[in-house]
């Protein structure tokens, strides 16, 4: 039997109320990054204008080239090549052990879990000092490898989601994966990942975009300008380009654009990501 | 004590604006699709940048919210260089960055509570307000309570980014809060064990937090 969805009953009141309510909540979400655009476009005589001009007159699109040379290309190399280490390295991590977890056995499986979900409860902030001294021992300050590797052991969660989407998926799979000679590598590699895609996705996402603007932890290891990644190099220059009010907005457009990308394409997996994962970074 | 006022100031706005906000992205408006777009935004943002943009927001001389507060005739503050008035200032803005998240949170829970529930409501002849109080509310406790407990913890935690951009600690040690000062304790004024004995007392307040959710947690079901 076919019954219509009734739309629900609400006064045209209700309804103009809410859009009202919507639109006041919106333009304060929106209004930094109106703010931040039209500072960055404006010549710099109008920067410093009180009322400020929404409306730059004229365009100045030169900000951004410039505000990129000052940025440096290489800061954006840096920020790129760290979050594609994270991403892979966390994920083969995570994954992996995430399988472990799932299909192996193993003498002390439950303990180890049980201490791999236990870390979960301590957050970076705690135990960055010890983690910085660690680096610091191995002579790894200000390099990329003590930059990248502890944040590839942080992925308790990681190995936690995807043990929770490996589960899932039936042991027969597996089993006549084996009968055809398989072995765990195989499986794992032709069968858990591929059928795994959500979770993945979803995952990547979150953390790539928790690598592309990680800033304590870079701020911590990472001294000599060369291995700098952007947000280091944003948050130095909002503390000296104050008479540049111009580039420096332009610099942080710069800096937000490969995320917004990603966000214009996938708004959807950021959502799952973050309903996923109950948080980010 | 800086921490605290700051995470009792920006807790409440950033747990239940959220919660409003997602009832009316709900609610199958027109448009709805164009407003979680804009909505979303800050969440692809980072600490940095927008604490980079904020300060400038914040300026005296020239920045937006003293236009916009002197379009109800308050006089221009300098938000940033004041001791009364930096932590709301800085609360203003990890609400701002806070609210989304919160947001997609609220939406998941909305989506999975039963169409029959607010029909059988209908038939009782209840109005909007009622179907709130009586069917949304009780049915969202959990998640509240879990977006409670995660943005009491995110607050603790993450207020590091924008105070070290924007203000330093100051003015006066007025934004001095708790991840700031384990950082300039330890990285800036070399006092690994001070520091570390401080990162200590935070890890407790995090695991009290952590654990206050794990017993309550089977209490606040409400159905």
């Amino acid at each position: 039997m076919a019954v219509a969805v009734a739309a629900p009953r609400r006064s045209r009141r209700g309804e103009a109320l809410m859009y009202l309510v919507l639109a006041v909540g919106a333009f304060f979400m929106v209004m930094p990054f109106v703010y931040m655009l039209s500072t960055s476009l404006k010549p710099p005589t109008q920067v410093y204008m009180y009322p400020p001009q929404w409306i730059p007159r004229p365009f100045v699109w030169a900000n951004y080239p410039e505000a990129l040379a000052r940025l440096t290309p290489r800061a954006f190399l840096n920020s790129a090549f760290f979050t594609l280490a994270v991403v892979l390295g966390q994920g083969a991590v995570t994954t992996m052990g995430g399988y472990g977890f799932a299909r192996l056995r193993f003498p002390g499986k439950h303990l180890v879990f049980l201490a791999y979900l236990g870390t979960m409860m301590i957050p970076f902030q705690v135990t960055m000092i010890p983690t910085f001294v660690v680096v610091a021992r191995l002579g790894w300050q200000d390099t990329y490898q003590g930059l990248i590797l502890p944040i590839l052991a942080g992925g308790a969660f990681g190995t936690f989601l995807f043990r929770q989407a490996f589960v899932t998926i039936p042991e027969e799979l597996a089993d006549a994966a084996t009968v055809d000679g398989a072995n765990h590598l195989g499986i794992f590699w032709r069968i858990y990942l591929p059928l795994s895609k959500p979770a993945l996705t979803a995952y990547g996402v979150i953390t790539s975009l928790a690598a592309w603007n990680m800033y304590l932890w870079p701020l911590i290891v990472i001294q000599s300008k060369e291995l700098r990644p952007l947000t280091l190099v944003i948050a130095q220059f909002s503390g000296q380009m104050n008479a540049e009010l111009h580039l420096l907005m332009a610099a942080v457009a710069l800096c937000l654009t490969p995320m917004f990308v990603l966000y214009v394409f996938g708004q959807r997996f950021f959502v799952e990501g973050i309903t996923m994962t109950g948080l980010k970074g | 004590m800086n921490s605290l006022t700051f995470v009792v100031g920006a807790v409440p706005a950033s747990v239940l604006l959220p919660l409003l906000l997602a009832v009316m992205l709900n609610a199958g408006l027109r448009g709805t699709a164009f407003f979680r777009s804009l909505y979303f935004l800050p969440i692809v943002t980072s600490g940095v940048a927008a604490a980079t943009v904020f300060k400038w927001i914040y300026a005296k001389q020239f920045g937006p919210l003293n236009q916009l507060v002197g379009l109800v005739g308050i006089p221009r503050q300098d938000w940033l260089f004041d001791e009364r008035l930096v932590i709301p200032a800085l609360v203003l803005m990890a609400v701002w960055h806070r609210v989304p998240l919160n947001i997609i949170f609220y939406l998941a829970a909305l989506q999975s509570v039963p169409r029959s529930l607010y029909e059988a409501a209908e038939i009782d002849g209840a109005g909007s307000w009622a179907k709130f109080r009586y069917v949304t509310w009780p049915m969202v406790t959990p998640t509240t309570f879990f977006v409670l407990i995660i943005t009491v913890i995110a607050m603790l935690l993450g207020a590091f980014d924008i105070v070290n951009v924007m203000t330093q600690g100051g003015p006066l040690e007025a934004s001095n809060v708790f991840v700031f000062n384990i950082w300039r304790t330890a990285f800036i004024y070399f006092q690994y064990g001070y520091a570390s004995a401080m990162a200590y007392i935070l890890f407790l307040v995090v695991l009290g937090f952590t654990a206050l959710q794990w017993v309550l947690q089977r209490h606040w079901v409400h159905y």
